[in-house]
Parts: structure tokens; C-alpha cells; sequence
């Protein structure tokens, strides 16, 4: 996929050969939520077809880093504080109903959103069309949530609210502690071998 | 090479006090820094905003000094000695916190203040650690 590709109009991009079963939809964020994100989909021992989704200004940078065969771009809206820019409520409606579009062509069977606030708009779209989602709170959140995280966890946006530090599940009794997104076992250091791994 | 990275914000204080360090010669002569949407650009290091090749400066660092959020994590996975350094500058700071519980697990070099880096350079090392933990993975699995 060329960058020009990227910057096309909003639509899905699909690679060559049919998807064989709905796939998953995951959103990542930029930054550090996409390294948890790519740690996330290493994690996967079977093969799921899995669809991409960018924030429309990092997805060049994010798909050299993910390579995925489909990928979806959403606009720039609510990339979150930190990133010092304006937020415009028109905007993020307009934005979620523009993932709408694409998750109703999609039809993934489960949306995965990390972290991130940017991740908000296709959530919610996934929300209104009865897909199944799931939240997973950044590893870097161990006392508390992050202010999407509770935002997610008070408006009930998930179905599944997942956090990586135990401490947290006791603290948020809607949330659930199901382990991490890094395999230590894998990635670089091979202390400890796992014997449990399977293949795919 | 010595990697000094503040993520996808900025952090002024670390480049600042990486920089001082490199100019007294204490880094070595390859200090690399991605300082991000940071004013000030260093003297004494290389230095970029952004870069679609982090992942080689991580695997190609001897030692990488990071603001408290995922790189931690990334240098850890990889095995890289590092100093971790909160950022107390940026909004809804939950660094200070994610430091603490993990160097109860994996017993890392890190400090609130920046001008102690310097004091720090000879303990950046972590101790070996096992992780039993399930992968997240495992469970979306069930859920598709």
C-alpha cells in the first residue's frame, strides 16, 4: 500500500483474497498505544483476519508499523489533550457517523479499541451497529483509569472492559483483568520458554 | 548508542539534562534523542521529533532513557538496560505510579527528577524476570 492510498478519501481498502470469516476490527491509536496494540495482535495464536483502523494523520506511519492486508482511516477528531489540539463536537459526530459507513461494510464480528481517546468514534459507531466491543485499558493506567477509560466504564460504551493490572478489576467491579497485551516469553528474551504455546 | 525518547509529547527537563550530561562527556559520543513537540533542541546529541524507525533505535541501543510510559515496556521486552524518568509535565500524569508497580515486578532504574540521571547511569539495569501472566490474547480468542 502506497501513502497515497492512505490519503485517499475515507473508505475501507481491501488486499487481495476473500475474508473467509468476519473479521476483527481494531482500532490503534498512535504513539504507545500502538505498540500495545501491535503487541496485541502478535499475541493471537490463531489465524483471525483481522481490519485495521488509523487516525487519518498517523496512518502512513501506523501502516508501515502494522502492514495489514485491510485498513480503515478515520478523521482527526478528539486526539485527545495532549496533543494540544481543538476539539469540535460537529466534527466528532460527523466522525462517527462516517465510521458507521465503514463498519456497517465491514461487518466485523468483535471491535478492539486501546486506550486511546481517538478510538472513541469508531467505538461508538460499532456500538450502533451491534457489534460486540471491547476496551482494553493501556497498561501504563495501574492506579486508575484513564479519563477515556472512564468514560468508556460509566456510559457502559464496551461490553467487555478490560484492564492489565488486577488491582484496577477490584477497584472498577464493571471491568475484568483477563492478563496483558505483551508476552514477555516471546519478544526478544528468551528466559523462560512457554511449553503451553500453541500453533497459527 | 545512548536512546533518549519523550514519546509523543514532549519533555524538556530530559533533553535539557541529557543534553548537559552529553555535553560533559559523561553518554559517550552517540547520544540519540527524539524529543518530539519539545522547544528545545539539544547541542550535544543527535536528535529528531518523530521517526517511522523507532523500533531500530530501540533494538540498536545500549542503553535507552525514556519518559514513564510504553517505551518502558518496549525496552524491557527487548532487554535494554534503561533509566525511566516521569514526566510530570504532561496532563493526567499517571507515570509516577506505573513506575512504582513495576519496579515492584521487574525492580527498574527510574526517578522523578531528571537532573539525577546522572547519578543513575551505573544502575540502569533491571533484574531477570518471569512473567506468568495470560496474554489478553488468550481471551478475545473466546470472544470471537
Amino acid at each position: 500500500m502506497s501513502v497515497a492510498d492512505v490519503t485517499a478519501p475515507d473508505e475501507v481498502r481491501d488486499g487481495a483474497g476473500p475474508e473467509t470469516s468476519a473479521p476483527i476490527l481494531i482500532h490503534s491509536g498512535v504513539a504507545g498505544f500502538s505498540s500495545e496494540v501491535k503487541a496485541l495482535v502478535s499475541g493471537f495464536r490463531r489465524s483471525v483476519p483481522v481490519v485495521m483502523a488509523y487516525p487519518r494523520m498517523q496512518a502512513p506511519r501506523l501502516q508501515k508499523r502494522f502492514k495489514a492486508r485491510r485498513f480503515v482511516v478515520t478523521d482527526n477528531v478528539n486526539p485527545g489533550r495532549r496533543s494540544g489540539q481543538r476539539r469540535s463536537f460537529i466534527a466528532f459526530v460527523r466522525n462517527v457517523w462516517r465510521c458507521r459507513r465503514r463498519v456497517k461494510r465491514i461487518k466485523p464480528a468483535l471491535g478492539i479499541f486501546l486506550g486511546s481517546a481517538e478510538a472513541l468514534p469508531m467505538m461508538i459507531a460499532c456500538r450502533m451497529s451491534g457489534v460486540p466491543c471491547v476496551f482494553i485499558e493501556t497498561i501504563t493506567r495501574s492506579d486508575a483509569l484513564s479519563r477515556t477509560g472512564l468514560l468508556v466504564y460509566r456510559l457502559r460504551l464496551a461490553h467487555h472492559l478490560l484492564v492489565q493490572w488486577p488491582d484496577l478489576a477490584r477497584k472498577y467491579r464493571r471491568a475484568a483483568y483477563r492478563g496483558i497485551v505483551y508476552d514477555f516469553c516471546h519478544g526478544g528474551v528468551d528466559l523462560f520458554r512457554r511449553t503451553d504455546r500453541g500453533g497459527g | 548508542m545512548i536512546f533518549v525518547t519523550v514519546g509523543s509529547t514532549y519533555f524538556e527537563e530530559l533533553i535539557e539534562a541529557v543534553d548537559r550530561l552529553a555535553g560533559d562527556g559523561r553518554l559517550g559520543p552517540d547520544v540519540v534523542c527524539q524529543i518530539g513537540s519539545g522547544q528545545y533542541e539539544p547541542r550535544h546529541c543527535r536528535y529528531f521529533r518523530w521517526t517511522d524507525n523507532f523500533d531500530h533505535y530501540l533494538a540498536s541501543s545500549a542503553l535507552i532513557i525514556t519518559h514513564g510510559g510504553m517505551t518502558v515496556l518496549e525496552a524491557l521486552w527487548r532487554n535494554k538496560p534503561l533509566i525511566a524518568v516521569v514526566n510530570t509535565g504532561v496532563l493526567d500524569n499517571d507515570q509516577a505510579p506505573f513506575l512504582e508497580r513495576l519496579s515492584q515486578i521487574f525492580d527498574i532504574t527510574w526517578t522523578r527528577d531528571p537532573r539525577e540521571i546522572g547519578n543513575l547511569l551505573d544502575h540502569a539495569k533491571h533484574k531477570p524476570f518471569k512473567v506468568t501472566e495470560p496474554h489478553i490474547a488468550r481471551y478475545i480468542e473466546t470472544l470471537v
